[in-house]
């Protein structure tokens, strides 16, 4: 359904330095089903999330959607064409809605963009209420009346209501209490099943991505590190970043917590960005490096069905 | 084991203009020396409020301390006076907050800003009082310690300004260290780290910790005592057993149920707590859980629940399964005493 080949994203600072925030990614997304996305901050993984929305221009690469290459740069036209396929949720429900604006000509403005009868619109928009669990009478109301979950399913209904066939949701849980997240996950999750949609699911709590992905993709300083089916990746994981995310990630469970051996704890840091690398991106970090990770790059391998990992010594380490 | 804090019956208020919000609403606790205490509670059920109001730090008015009593080795916290609580805090009861990045002064050397309480609280001269903190520095594993003591906060990361925030506060070797959230606006990978860290520093240092997070796996990770807030109460308290594997109020259930599990090839259905917390300018004045609680009967509308001893450490805050409830038997799903 989406092809993205080689992507990278730049962002320019001073002096001719720049950021790579994203670097060769190539990803493919098949109809139907949801990617997880994780990575720690600055792994640019909501930078991918918004060049596949057209919101920051590519610096090079081919995203293609269904059988159209994407335009590098969007045009007001192709943003309006574009969003009726692609859209997104974003991570946070305070500042992503218009306090300006009521909460129904926030979710309507999708549709009378596109010239809809303002009778359809607001057809369209009391059903969209229902279903993301709110009540009609609320489309007059301001975004500051509700809570962050309510607010959480405005976005949700402003990014469905115009039907698209894709959807990119940035954090849409991380502002949200437990309780409030399993509202929100439920509904994502019935929602997709409903309309047949393609998730691309960016988030950060490794529990959650793995509960309601199909596959996960691990992204470390803008480059893919593992690949492969949720459950793979999450109890099998075959890069030793991957690893390490894992053993970090706290279960609610003392017991397994007991049991988990002490390993030595580094207190390594995640390197910037903006820092010129060559080799593995996690090398800095990594408990296995050698002298090839820090001058070359690893690719992605192939290492089972669907599953590839990105590092040169995966028959060492596994 | 002895008690090193003791909270009766707090109660905190806030006076807005759209009335008075309750914020803490009867909070009783107990911290053993050297023991971990999880506060655990979604935004909003005051579990912050009742240790800033603690240790002095709320902002009064328009909040408001309206009863209770604080027992720390012989002294009323909440009954000190500002200059008496002085040479308490920061020395004896120190807190690390949620976000580090705003709570350390920006226009001053991270040296500085760490001898500052060794100044105040040992009398010690400027000299050896920054001696002593690159030592706490080197002991938060921060790497180039003697440089970073010249540097400002902004030249730091979040996971190394948290290392730094640690360093203050134990500084003065204190005997109860309270951890406001120290690690959610931190990466797994980092969390994991300065977790390992408070661990350490608190066998090291045998002081007891009060961990409020709202985070279950990190609980899990560190907690031997847990408390589960819900709009201002205590509902649950036991230790990290208890709370996990015999959870006796339907709170701490709904909260568990809530979270993915972690067993390969299974994923239950995640099942959400419907309905949002109640409203604390009028908090109900029976169960404040009764209205979102799928096991809710007639009597948790009408009367407050009592404390039920599901054995002699754990307390939970409901009628369920309580003997005193009204009888009528269809109304119980647990074992009844």
């Amino acid at each position: 359904m989406i092809e993205i080949k080689q992507v990278s994203k730049h962002f320019h600072l001073s002096k001719g330095r720049h950021i790579k925030a994203l670097d060769q990614v190539s990803l493919e997304i098949h109809p139907n089903e949801i990617l997880g996305l994780v990575g720690e901050s600055g792994s640019g993984k909501s930078t991918l999330g918004k060049v596949l929305a057209g919101l920051h221009p590519k610096t090079m690469g081919s995203i293609k959607y269904k059988d159209e290459t994407l335009p590098d740069n969007y045009s007001a036209k192709d943003f309006l064409r574009l969003s009726k396929e692609i859209q997104m949720i974003f991570q946070d429900p305070y500042s992503s809605l218009n306090p300006r604006m009521t909460v129904g000509e926030i979710i309507g403005e999708g549709l009378s963009l596109r010239k809809v009868a303002k009778k359809t619109i607001q057809e369209k928009v009391h059903a969209w209420l229902l279903k993301v669990g709110l009540h009609p009478d609320h489309a007059s109301r301001f975004p500051h009346e509700f809570s962050g979950g309510q607010r959480q399913r405005i976005g949700i209904a402003r990014a469905l209501i115009v039907e698209p066939k894709f959807v990119i949701c940035d954090e849409p849980i991380s502002a949200l209490d437990v309780s409030v997240q399993a509202q929100v996950i439920q509904l994502l999750q019935k929602l997709k099943n409903d309309f047949g949609l393609t998730l691309l699911f960016i988030a950060h709590d490794l529990s959650m991505v793995r509960h309601i992905s199909d596959r996960i993709t691990v992204l470390y300083l803008g480059q893919i590190m593992e690949i492969g089916p949720a459950d793979q990746v999450f109890f099998h994981a075959k890069h030793p970043y991957t690893q390490k995310l894992n053993s970090s990630n706290p279960l609610p469970d003392p017991k397994r917590e007991r049991e988990q051996p002490t390993i030595q704890v580094d207190n390594s840091e995640i390197p910037s960005p903006s820092e010129i690398l060559r080799g593995c991106p996690f090398a800095s970090r990594c408990p296995h490096v050698s002298q090839i990770c820090k001058t070359e790059r690893p690719e992605l391998k192939n290492i089972d069905n669907n599953h590839q990992v990105a590092c040169h010594h995966l028959d060492k380490i596994n | 084991m002895s008690k090193i804090l003791e909270i009766n019956n707090l109660h905190v208020e806030f006076d807005t203009y759209g009335g008075t919000v309750h914020a803490v609403r009867g909070l009783d606790l107990a911290v053993q020396k050297g023991e971990t205490l999880a506060v655990v509670g979604e935004s909003g059920c005051g579990k912050s409020v009742s240790f800033q109001a603690l240790m002095g730090l709320l902002p009064m008015p328009p909040g408001r301390i309206s009863s209770g009593s604080a027992n720390f080795q012989g002294n009323d916290l909440l009954k000190l006076k500002e200059s008496e609580m002085r040479p308490l805090r920061g020395s004896q009861i120190a807190m690390i907050f949620q976000d580090p990045m705003s709570s350390l002064n920006p226009t001053k050397k991270i040296g500085d800003q760490i001898a500052e309480s060794l100044i105040i609280h040992k009398g010690m001269s400027k000299r050896d009082a920054l001696k002593e903190s690159l030592k706490l520095l080197e002991l938060t594993r921060i790497g180039e310690a003697p440089k970073r003591l010249n540097q400002y906060p902004f030249e730091f990361s979040g996971g190394m300004l948290q290392r730094v925030m640690i360093a203050m506060a134990i500084a003065c070797k204190p005997q109860l260290l309270i951890a406001d959230e120290p690690t959610t606006a931190l990466d797994v990978t980092i969390q994991d780290q300065i977790l390992a860290l408070l661990k350490d520093l608190q066998k090291e240092y045998e002081m007891s910790l009060i961990l409020i997070t709202h985070d279950l796996g990190v609980v899990a990770r560190m907690a031997d005592q847990v408390a589960v807030m819900y709009a201002g109460q205590i509902v649950e308290n036991g230790s990290v057993d208890d709370i996990f594997y015999r959870s006796a109020h339907p709170y701490t259930l709904g909260l568990k149920q809530a979270l993915p599990n972690s067993q390969e090839g299974k994923s239950a259905q995640l099942i959400p707590i419907d309905g949002s917390p109640p409203d604390l300018f009028s908090p109900p004045k029976a169960c404040a859980y009764a209205a979102r609680c799928p096991m809710a009967r007639k009597v948790c509308l009408e009367k407050a629940p009592l404390i039920f001893e599901a054995s002699s450490k754990h307390l939970s805050r409901c009628w369920l399964q309580h003997p005193q409830a009204p009888s009528h038997p269809e109304l119980f799903c647990g074992e009844r005493k």
